[in-house]
């Protein structure tokens, strides 16, 4: 018998090692291919307008991971204050756009602008630009841990100013009718054509993220993450290479705070708050660190868990939010544990 | 022999100041500002600085706990914040039938007390592994002493779920047998170090004085454990006592069966900082699963009525925390400065590796340091608790403002911490004078990053 089993294991050793190999060596497109193919099973055994949400809100997840990979990934900079942005970008379209028929609703006056969805994204992009160019100069010459807390002091200010400064974020009282997109000859009004918006965002964001990573610029970013002195003795200005790719960052990040803005015509700060930025990092290292693939991947099994858990039987409605948090914040510590660099990352933290 | 030319330093004090621009100009200019806000109504301005004392005197000991691990171990521990805010709930969990009409089902949960039975279990089991069993193995037969240690460990975890999950206004009887052992062990080791120090040098003294101490901390525990049996009253009071306890096991259990392999496994210390955010994350949701995300107020205590000092009210249960905080401050201090354990703590602290070298044994004394760390944030969280609402998030917002606090006074120094503190506490309750009180928390963080741009190394620099 034990002779028979080497036999067979001896015939059978060179193709499985092959395969195993080639396996090996697109892992990361087979993980994205299975989980992509649960997805699409997952969204068949529900409605058709639940499958186009899904990927709506997967689009959303998975431009401000890949944004954010930038920082974290290649950079090196974990950067907690991403949410700042995100909303920064969904409230000056908010406010760009709302609509004056709706305005007897408010109960505070806040400018009526009424721009179109696509001029008031350049701005808002533009606006989430400067403020991360003022608080990138602060950040900039912070490192490691400290950086890190102070980042999570500007998401806090972020959230404290939406809701606070009434006379133009209306605070919790949140904003409403802000305008879809609108080409004149076509219009996003549908979820279907929102989400096929998104998905064009994403593969733009996607595909000048990749440009940044496979130029000069990204080799300089790679060469600061791994030792920033050393880069710094062969001329280049780290500071400022750390401050143009945060100012892309945060902008990438407004755009999906844009669309989000769009997409729901209603935000209120409560969807701004902290915990969406430690979401954003945990999609991030749970993809994998320095690698855009592990971004997309992430944001897939973060909204497949996120909405998945909506059907486990026994977990009561009201605490799907915070089964979330507990799968994620685990994960997180579990990841540090087993895996720092992620599923299929080229970067241990 | 050939000392170095110097030259020769103007004593003017002028020339001093002069360095300075900024901060007198800063000083100058907050002094004013104080000073208009004394003109403009004196009783208010005491109001404010009681506000700041009070509110102060708690993020100065979350501070301290703080500096505390981050002066010994350079990394950031995030859970320390779910620590907290498990001092607060631990008080609620165990009293809060006294001030809310929760059902007992509510407050008890036979998964969390199991949870913390194998924890303590666990923490005792190591702490006897550690230290007895590395004294006497050599004397006794191990396989015994490890017996005796697993024995010891089970009984302690099984008390602590018993107790946890116990009939809350038994709680003092229940609990009066730790107390009085607890109490036993400290007046024992008091009265044994306090002989030790007038009879140095005397031999043949030392079994005399040996059992003298563990006599009189006999008697003392015997009277503490009869008084706490005897007063249904200390049932809050107690809890005081066992939510810092057991923060305390789980800070030493996440630091050496969590942190550890982290650290191991990760290139800088971002590894552990993300790792202890995912733990807070899960805590904090925990939390809202079990009590839910409302505000809960905690039971009142001896002194919740204000009394009037100068136009200004305080409560004496508020004095009394910025008493009990510079206490435990001075003794925080002692521990570093006169110990053995403080000794090996700064040398910890000044470099790891020189530390194992010479024979300190780092895990554990990094390990009994997350004790004391995160017994200080969970007395805070109570602390904080009695005076406001508590909610599930409420530890992060603690920990961060202990964090600011501990940057104000001066990173890794005990004495910024304290100072910090203070100065934050007092910054925030004047800062909202001419603003509305939402805007603390933007004040806080402002003072923060304007610290980190001018002064990173804070008031009071570590040398």
């Amino acid at each position: 018998m034990p002779q028979t089993a080497n036999a067979d294991g001896k015939s059978t050793a060179s193709p499985s090692k092959h395969l195993k190999a080639r396996v090996r060596n697109n892992i990361e497109l087979l993980l994205i291919l299975v989980l992509a193919a649960i997805s699409l099973a997952f969204m068949a055994t529900q409605s058709f307008g639940f499958a186009v949400r899904l990927i709506q809100i997967f689009c959303i997840w998975a431009i401000l991971a890949v944004s954010l990979n930038l920082l974290i990934g290649y950079t090196g900079l974990l950067s907690m204050a991403h949410v700042g942005f995100f909303g920064i970008g969904a409230y000056s379209v908010a406010i760009l756009t709302t609509n004056p028929a709706y305005q007897s609703l408010s109960t505070d006056t806040i400018p009526i602008i009424a721009l179109p969805f696509f001029a008031a994204l350049p701005i808002g992009m533009l606006l989430a630009g400067l403020f991360a160019l003022l608080v990138g100069s602060v950040l900039s010459r912070f490192r490691d841990d400290i950086f890190v807390l102070v980042s999570f002091s500007v998401a806090i200010i972020a959230h404290n100013v939406l809701v606070n400064w009434r006379s133009v974020t209306r605070g919790p009282f949140g904003i409403h009718a802000i305008a879809r997109p609108d080409l004149g000859f076509w219009a996003a009004d549908g979820r279907v054509e929102f989400a096929i918006v998104s998905l064009i965002f994403l593969a733009l964001v996607i595909y000048v993220c990749w440009l940044i990573v496979s130029s000069s610029f990204g080799r300089v970013l790679i060469a600061i993450r791994e030792d920033e002195d050393a880069i710094q003795v062969f001329g280049y200005k780290a500071t400022l290479f750390k401050l143009a790719v945060w100012v892309i960052s945060a902008m990438m990040a407004a755009l999906a705070g844009a669309l989000v803005a769009s997409d729901q015509t209603f935000i209120d700060p409560n969807s701004f708050i902290l915990l969406e930025s430690i979401m954003m990092v945990a999609i991030v290292i749970m993809g994998g660190l320095g690698s855009i693939r592990g971004s997309v991947l992430g944001a897939m099994i973060f909204v497949l868990l996120q909405e998945g858990l909506r059907f486990v039987p026994f977990i009561p409605q009201g605490y799907v939010g915070q089964t979330r948090m507990i799968i994620f914040g685990l994960l997180l510590t579990a990841l540090m544990l087993f895996r720092p660099q992620g599923l299929i990352g080229r970067y241990k933290l | 022999m050939n000392t170095p030319y110097r030259d020769p330093q103007p004593a003017n004090i002028l020339h001093k100041f002069s360095k300075y621009p900024l901060e007198i100009v800063l000083a100058i200019a907050v002094l004013v500002y104080l000073i208009i806000i004394f003109g403009e109504s004196p009783s208010g301005f005491l109001q404010v600085v009681f506000n700041g004392v009070t509110i102060g005197s708690i993020y100065a000991l979350v501070a301290i706990g703080f500096t505390l691990v981050y002066g010994t171990v350079w990394f950031f521990d995030l859970t320390y914040g779910a620590m907290a805010a498990m001092g607060g709930y631990a008080v609620f969990y165990l009293a809060g039938s006294q001030v809310q009409n929760i059902g007992r089902g509510a407050l008890n949960s036979p998964l969390l007390n199991l949870f913390f039975g194998v924890l303590v279990a666990a923490v005792t089991f190591w702490a006897f592994r550690t230290w007895p069993y590395r004294k006497y193995r050599h004397r006794i037969n191990r396989t015994l002493l490890l017996g005796i240690g697993a024995l010891m460990a089970v009984a302690l975890g099984m008390y602590t779920t018993f107790f946890l999950g116990a009939e809350r206004s038994m709680l003092h009887i229940y609990l009066s047998p730790l107390i009085g052992v607890l109490s036993a062990l400290l007046a024992g080791l008091i009265g044994y170090r306090t002989l030790i120090a007038f009879t140095t040098g005397k031999s043949g003294t030392n079994q005399i004085l040996k059992s003298t101490g563990v006599g009189a901390g006999l008697i003392i525990g015997i009277i503490c454990g009869g008084f706490i049996f005897r007063t249904p009253g200390a049932n809050l009071y107690i809890t005081w006592v066992v939510g810092p306890l057991l923060a305390g096991f789980l800070g030493l259990g996440l630091y050496r069966w969590v942190f550890i392999y982290i650290l191991k496994g990760t290139r800088s210390n971002m590894g552990v900082l993300v790792g202890s955010l995912g733990l807070l994350l899960a805590f904090t949701a925990i939390k809202s699963v079990i009590f839910t995300p409302a505000g809960k107020t905690l039971p009142d205590t001896f002194g919740s009525s204000s009394i009037v000092i100068g136009g200004a009210y305080i409560k004496p249960f508020n004095i009394f925390v910025v008493i009990a905080v510079l206490l435990i401050f001075l003794g925080i201090i002692w521990l570093l400065k006169k110990t053995d354990f403080g000794k090996a703590v700064r040398a910890i602290s000044d470099d790891a590796e020189v530390a194992q070298v010479v024979g300190i044994n780092s895990t554990a004394i990094i390990s009994v340091v997350f004790f004391i760390a995160a017994a200080l944030a969970a007395l805070g969280g109570v602390f904080f608790g009695e005076d406001n609402a508590i909610r599930p998030t409420f530890g992060f917002i603690l920990l961060l403002k202990g964090w600011v606090a501990s940057v104000v006074g001066g990173m890794g120094n005990i004495y910024g911490a304290l100072l910090g503190g203070f100065i934050l506490g007092l910054v925030e309750n004047f800062g909202i004078w001419h603003l509305d009180a939402e805007w603390k928390n933007v004040i806080c963080f402002t003072l923060l990053v304007f610290f980190l741009l001018f002064w990173p190394t804070g008031l009071l620099p570590r040398k």
